[in-house]
């Protein structure tokens, strides 16, 4: 396992120091704003665009495992989406490749439902573990969205090769298409095949900007100000390299292996 | 409310144990010791540590860490150790000497997890079958796949016979090819993304343009002789090399902060249950 040394140790605890004031500061009442995510903005959008076509709207929360934090945002996106399904009474479709998202997805769409009382528009068989291989899943969800005709898809979470085997067949049946991941790799291939895509922070900022809760918006600021604070040091130690004190900066911050 | 509190609690205790892991030094910081290894014996180590040279003996709780070339130093044992390494020999901590207990606990709890998703199935398609869904006859297809699937997994390990013959059906002949096949429509998938990108459609359409352009041309030797008359620095080649090597990992380093940043306000957001949306409560 990797250890942490003395600089790694400072720049956690100040961070975190950061985050957790401004968290707490949120939650005594401090107003906190954070810029807009078109990605997240438009899926209101496009529930309506599902509920107006009268088809149902699909949902796909990654190919990564349950502890990964992009899985775990993703699953705070969902309760979204399902909320916004139930205040307009359309079908929510959620397939994915981990078993043990099934459960997990199906209570947060029960409760979405619930609580919007349209209870009796949840259905347990909509949230579906289609296959454990990420292209068996695609292939199973691009013949879904073919079958169903659904007319909006999110893709959010941790995604591999297959993001693009699961957004253009989506393209083809003309779905309105959001997507989110961290995977740096596969964002071009949702650029290019989805109408709006989140990308690699905002995915974890999801939760805070959909609930618009205290507690997450000050989480977000303190996140900004540990950046701040990153992009300080890194200005502080190009300034010390370029006028000669690169063997001070380096003993200060550590040498990078 | 107590399984929310159990929950919170066994959260924080977890992820305090996994904090404590990563930045307590895994020895013992005044009672270590660091240099290069002079020559290792079944009880001890000899090492050049600065001017002098020191014996450690092999007692049972001495962890050993070298320094690689990069990256973090490796755990090893005293056997894989040359003259020469540089290495750090100090008494455990003893917080780093349970993470693999703790690791295949998490591993059991997913395997776990596997049962969980399995009951889901059995029970979504068996309620297909007794309600006569619509096409509640594939709900059939995966009670004889489960089947065949448990037969194909028994039989992977035998030498031959049916079970191994199922093995072999199940696994090479259906699941591979269409794996294989499912890959390669990739292929096409990538051509038709790639014809909508470059649609030029507003500026960014047309910066991205520019730069795939010069890129893709940069790598062939059309390239080098499509631009031979100019300066080495302004050649296709040299601005490929630029903008992959430069401009784009500016650019991935930039959000690889935010994303390291964004991972641990998240992760501490779990661990003292701050959480607030999706499987925790609203304020």
């Amino acid at each position: 396992m990797e250890h942490a040394n003395l600089q790694i140790l400072i720049a956690i605890v100040v961070v975190t120091f950061l985050i957790l004031y401004c968290i707490f500061s949120a939650r005594a009442g401090r107003k906190m704003h954070i810029r807009r995510i078109p990605g997240l903005s438009e899926i209101d959008e496009a529930v309506g665009r599902a509920t107006e076509m009268g088809r149902p709207a699909l949902f796909h929360p990654g190919t990564g495992q349950i502890q990964d934090i992009g899985t775990l945002s993703a699953l705070g996106v969902l309760r979204h989406v399902a909320g916004e399904c139930a205040r307009m009474g359309t079908r929510l479709i959620v397939t994915t490749a981990l078993p043990v998202i099934v459960p997990i997805a199906e209570d947060i769409v029960k409760q979405a439902y619930e609580s919007h009382g349209r209870g009796e528009l949840f259905r347990a068989e909509d949230i579906r573990f289609l296959a454990a291989q990420g292209d068996q899943l695609a292939l199973a969800t691009a013949n879904l969205m073919e079958r169903e005709q659904t007319a909006s898809h999110f893709f959010f979470g941790l995604y591999d090769y297959t993001s693009l085997l699961l957004t253009e067949p989506g393209q083809r049946t003309g779905a309105m298409q959001i997507a989110g991941t961290d995977q740096y790799f596969q964002i071009p291939f949702f650029i290019t095949s989805c109408d709006y895509t989140v990308i690699g922070e905002e995915l974890y900022a999801a939760s805070a900007y959909l609930t618009k809760e205290s507690t997450m918006l000050g989480s977000l600021v303190g996140q900004d100000w540990g950046k701040i604070l990153i992009i300080s040091i890194i200005l502080l130690g190009a300034i010390a390299v370029t006028l000669g004190y690169g063997d001070l900066a380096t003993k200060i911050v550590g040498e990078y292996k | 409310m107590w399984k929310r509190r159990l929950i919170a609690i066994v959260t924080f205790l977890a992820g305090l144990y996994y904090f404590l892991e990563f930045v307590v030094p895994p020895t013992i910081p005044w009672q270590s010791v660091s240099g290069r290894v002079l020559d290792v014996t079944p009880t001890e180590i000899r090492l050049q540590s600065g001017a002098e040279v020191r014996s450690v003996g092999l007692e049972k709780k001495i962890l050993i860490f070298r320094q690689r070339v990069s990256g973090t130093p490796e755990r090893v044992e005293p056997q894989s150790l040359s003259a020469g390494d540089t290495v750090t020999i100090g008494p455990s901590t003893y917080l780093s000497d349970g993470i693999v207990n703790v690791n295949n606990f998490f591993i059991v709890l997913s395997t776990m997890a596997w049962g969980m998703g399995l009951i889901s199935l059995w029970l979504q398609h068996s309620t297909a079958i007794r309600k006569k869904s619509p096409e509640w006859y594939g709900s059939i297809i995966f009670f004889i796949a489960m089947v065949a699937g448990c037969i194909a997994g028994y039989g992977s390990t035998a030498e031959a016979g049916w079970t191994k013959k199922t093995y072999d059906v199940v696994f090479n002949y259906v699941l591979r090819p269409a794996g294989s096949t499912v890959f390669s429509l990739l292929a096409f998938y990538m051509a038709s993304a790639a014809y909508r990108a470059f649609k030029i459609k507003s500026r960014e359409a047309l910066l991205m343009m520019a730069s795939a352009l010069i890129v893709l041309i940069g790598q062939t030797p059309f390239g080098s002789w499509l631009t031979q008359g100019l300066p080495e620095a302004m050649r296709l080649p040299a601005v490929a090399q630029w903008i992959l090597y430069i401009a784009n990992s500016g650019a991935v380093r930039g959000m690889w902060f935010g994303m390291m940043l964004g991972a641990i306000a998240v992760g501490l957001r779990f661990w003292l249950s701050l959480e607030r949306g999706a499987y925790f409560d609203m304020e």
